[in-house]
């Protein structure tokens, strides 16, 4: 089946290990928060993907890597919510709650969210 | 049919799909935005000669904007971008949870040698180092 390899994850470094650990590439223990999607639930999230890409100049994408800086974290959030309180379809908001839970986790941290999709 | 070819007539057909779909109309539009951002930095490589080397034989398929010529066993996966006129060769070995990237030279991306000594790569370097723009056919 086509893509069954294709994995697309959510980074969250928790401190400054995490930070070189993410930089070079190495997959830290308890010093990132990490969340997995599919590629439907990607796809699911698409609508706020490119919210986020017009809000802030980014180009978040599929087989790319992007990222929301610490200091947009929050207005990524917010963004985020706005959807969720638009949009009720179920396979929407169980792919937006695990984007939120680790938004707020950047958000808490002030540590950026790493999406490498 | 060369890869070329089929690389071509995979994006006409999305090109054409995506006049009456506005979802894959944005989503070409991020691949060409890439590269009217990026491309002046990729080196330019013959797809033909790309997927000769890496998945001899694939035949596309689509995803997104994507075009995905995948080894047939199922090692390499070479992403090339509908749009954006460009590609990615991925290692699908790879047990790290980040999506490897290769060389043309088949080579993890991470890390760059010069003058005998290893470093890490900048993001911004991974970036540059793990995208080719695709040659025209009379650039081939």
């Amino acid at each position: 089946m086509a893509l069954e390899w294709k994995k697309c994850f959510l980074s969250v470094p928790l401190d400054a290990q995490g930070l070189s650990d993410y930089d070079n590439w190495s997959d830290s223990n308890g010093h990132i928060y990490t969340v997995e999607l599919s590629v439907s639930e990607y796809e699911a999230l698409i609508e706020v993907f490119t919210k986020w890409n017009a809000e802030f100049g980014i180009l978040i994408d599929i087989f790319e890597e992007e990222t929301i800086t610490a200091n947009n974290a929050k207005r990524a959030l917010e963004i985020l919510q706005q959807q969720m309180d638009f949009n009720q379809r179920t396979k929407f908001l169980t792919a937006a709650e695990k984007l939120r839970i680790a938004l707020a986790k950047a958000v808490e941290v002030h540590m950026p969210l790493h999406l490498d999709f | 049919m060369d890869t070329k070819t089929d690389y071509s007539s995979n994006v006409s057909a999305m090109k054409q799909i995506a006049d009456i779909d506005a979802g894959l109309a944005k989503e070409l539009e991020k691949g060409a935005e890439r590269a009217r951002r990026f491309h002046s930095n990729w080196q330019s490589v013959n797809i033909n000669e790309v997927v000769e080397k890496f998945a001899p034989g694939a035949v596309a398929y689509q995803k997104g904007g994507k075009i995905i010529f995948e080894s047939s066993d199922h090692t390499i996966a070479i992403i090339a971008d509908a749009a954006g006129g460009y590609l990615r060769i991925q290692d699908l070995t790879s047990k790290t949870r980040r999506a490897l990237y290769l060389t043309l030279d088949g080579k993890n991306a991470h890390n760059v040698t010069i003058d005998g000594k290893t470093r890490g790569r900048t993001t911004e370097e991974y970036e540059i180092a793990t995208h080719f723009r695709i040659k025209k056919r009379e650039e081939m």
